[in-house]
């Protein structure tokens, strides 16, 4: 029963990193940069929420309000990366991003405080059953979080515009000669990647307390994950969430009887998970090989 | 003529400057401003913390000021963040030493931050006092340390004494220098009286999920708990998801930090009749009426709480008066600190060569409608 509950606990993360991994997709799909950047708006999203809720907006406005905030963000982002995207400079877009995201953070820790936050005050109510229980705003998590992922797997699979997003990563100039606004595709792309972070944030924003240097472990995991499933299949990465965020959780959590494993070790485990899967396969699990041009 | 009628006016004017001048009666009293720094987390988990004790010493140095400009004294803090870690305490105390020249500390704040700069002081001549520090570890390193602190020698003495009347015990402790002293040594003397730990767990510092945590400790059905977590976030993150966990009927023993305002309102059904070990309140009247008047100015002091409230107030007054002592020689400031006794809102303040304050025993609160009661 303990496992069972421990796994339930650890599917609340998991949609947390699972969200962040596929903006971290999105975008690397249509620019190949690594924009961890998106962690900055996770954060904003989140403080976004509590700052419309301390303000006495209704939690839907605040919600809305910060939906567009991380969106507004995300197409801010673009317009900083879009020149390394164009001059196939990934590295110093990762630079960019990585700025971004210390400048951010350094700015709501400087309005919002560095102490914690909680956005929901009290004690959070639990559903039970079967013995096994979950917080109102975990299930909330589940429900978003799950819809979300299997919209974007959808999307990216489902509809044409799937492979419009596919045409732009393996080969912009062509996709631009077939009649593919480029700009457009990404400029969107980084609009629904931004609100992919945003919805993490108020994810974990509603579920537990919130500190602007606390989303690093959270950004960690999804760039791994996007990383070992393969940076060009987004099945990958929810293969590799999945395995990188509940078995540290069920390792640690095994009855060994007078031995007891540290939550600590969480993310050691996670660390060695993630080097074993890159050594067998240095490509990620789930990389797909793609002609080149 | 002109330039004769300027001449004469010059003259003049000179004579009458030269006249109106007074030979100085007494010479003018020189002003030795003093920088001191503090180290403490001004950002991160633990920021409350370190924003209280800045708050304070806002509040209180100018009196102290005041008190000391007939000696000729002035101090100016200078405040370093130490982020309640030894890395970035390392870097404050290298910035306050190296750059402004400072030769006398409040701080560091957590353990974890005086731990770190102890060796650092006696190549560098530097005085530190500290008002919260309370790992046992402190005592010995350095003779340039003093802690107003209580040792958390005592106040395990008083966890291990509560939880000592069950017969399964579980600690769950975060991973920060101060827990972790409070954990081993809870875990030594519960060894040493045969009591069974069930459970022990850590998690990492500032989380702010330990639900699966709590599981665990919960599926080794303890009879009672040691909530071990540091101040801030974490403690009420600890008080509320353990809340969200139904049926748990499990006796509850905590630090300090459990009686902060904020945790109280956090979870005030979980945390009835919980025990929490500290030192015992300091009820001068004096003392409360200062404290609310630094509270009405400054805004709540909720994370620091009385005990400590009152060294922050103590140790800018005595590190102040052992400057002055000294003239401004950190080294016979060290000896004066070390040998000397003064008055405090704590009551005596005397180190006698050590690096805690001497006298300090634990209290035992119980926390009952939502406040914590000291218990007789």
């Amino acid at each position: 029963m303990l496992l069972l509950q421990v796994f339930l606990n650890s599917l609340v993360s998991l949609i947390q990193v699972l969200l962040l991994a596929a903006g971290l997709y999105l975008v690397y799909t249509v620019t190949r940069i690594f924009h961890v950047g998106l962690i900055a708006i996770v954060i904003v999203g989140a403080y976004l929420l509590y700052f419309f809720k301390e303000a006495g907006f209704a939690l839907e406005y605040g919600i809305i309000l910060s939906l567009l905030g991380s969106g507004l963000l995300g197409w801010l982002s673009y317009f900083l990366l879009r020149d390394m995207a164009k001059k196939k400079q990934p590295l110093l877009g990762l630079l960019l991003s990585i700025t971004f995201w210390l400048l951010l953070e350094a700015l709501v820790a400087i309005t919002f405080g560095s102490d914690g936050k909680f956005i929901y005050e009290g004690v959070i109510p639990n559903y039970y059953f079967a013995g096994l229980q979950i917080t109102s705003t975990g299930v909330v998590n589940l429900a978003v979080g799950a819809a979300l992922v299997l919209l974007a797997s959808f999307v990216i699979y489902g509809l044409p515009v799937g492979r419009i997003l596919r045409a732009t990563h393996q080969h912009p100039e062509c996709a631009n000669l077939s009649g593919i606004k480029v700009g457009t595709v990404q400029s969107w792309t980084f609009i629904i990647a931004g609100v992919l972070a945003g919805t993490t944030g108020i994810l974990v924003g509603i579920n537990r307390a919130i500190v602007p240097t606390s989303f690093t472990s959270i950004l960690v995991v999804a760039f791994m994950s996007f990383i070992v499933g393969g940076v060009n299949n987004f099945r990958g990465t929810i293969v590799a969430t999945i395995v990188l965020v509940t078995i540290p959780e069920l390792f640690i959590s095994l009855p060994l009887g007078a031995v007891s494993i540290p939550a600590s070790w969480g993310m050691v485990i996670t660390f060695v998970l993630a080097m074993m899967m890159l050594y067998f396969k240095p490509e990620g699990i789930f990389y797909q090989q793609t002609r080149k041009s | 003529m002109t330039k004769k009628i300027y001449s004469l006016l010059l003259a003049g004017l000179f004579l009458f400057t030269a006249c109106t001048q007074q030979a100085p009666t007494t010479p003018t009293q020189t002003t030795t401003k003093v920088k001191i720094g503090m180290i403490a987390p001004l950002t991160g988990d633990a920021a409350a913390l370190g924003e209280e004790m800045k708050a304070i010493t806002e509040y209180v140095l100018p009196s102290v000021n005041e008190k000391y400009k007939s000696q000729g004294y002035e101090f100016e803090v200078v405040y370093e963040d130490g982020k309640c870690n030894a890395g970035s305490s390392t870097n404050a105390f290298s910035k306050l030493t190296d750059i402004d020249g400072i030769k006398f500390i409040f701080g560091g704040a957590c353990s974890g931050e005086s731990l770190a700069i102890a060796p650092l002081l006696e190549g560098k001549k530097v005085v530190a006092v500290s008002a919260t520090s309370s790992n046992p570890d402190i005592e010995g390193k350095s003779p340039y340390l003093f802690s107003l602190s209580y040792n958390d020698e005592t106040v395990t003495d008083g966890l291990t004494a509560e939880l000592s009347k069950y017969k399964k015990v579980a600690l769950l402790s975060e991973q920060s220098e101060y827990n972790t002293g409070i954990k081993k040594k809870v875990e030594e003397k519960l060894g040493k009286a045969n009591i069974e730990i069930v459970a022990n767990e850590e998690f990492a510092k500032g989380s702010s999920d330990v639900r699966n945590v709590l599981q665990k400790i919960k599926a080794k059905n303890p009879d009672v708990i040691l909530l071990n977590p540091n101040v801030g976030v974490t403690s009420e993150t600890v008080v509320k998801q353990m809340a969200e966990i139904k049926d748990w009927k499990v006796a509850k023993v905590g630090v300090f930090n459990l009686m902060s305002e904020s945790v109280l309102k956090a979870a005030p059904d979980a945390l009835e009749g919980t025990v929490v070990i500290d030192v015992p309140f300091v009820n001068d009247p004096k003392f409360v009426s200062y404290l609310a008047e630094i509270v009405k100015s400054k805004g709540e002091l909720n994370d620091l709480g009385n005990y400590y409230s009152a060294t922050v107030i103590d140790s800018v007054n005595l590190l102040a008066e052992a400057i002055v002592k000294s003239g401004n020689d950190s080294e016979k400031a060290k000896e004066w600190l070390s040998k000397e006794s003064t008055n405090g809102n704590i009551g005596r303040i005397t180190f006698g060569g050590k690096n805690f304050v001497q006298g300090i025993t634990f209290a035992k609160f119980v926390i009952k409608n939502g406040k914590a009661e000291q218990s007789k």
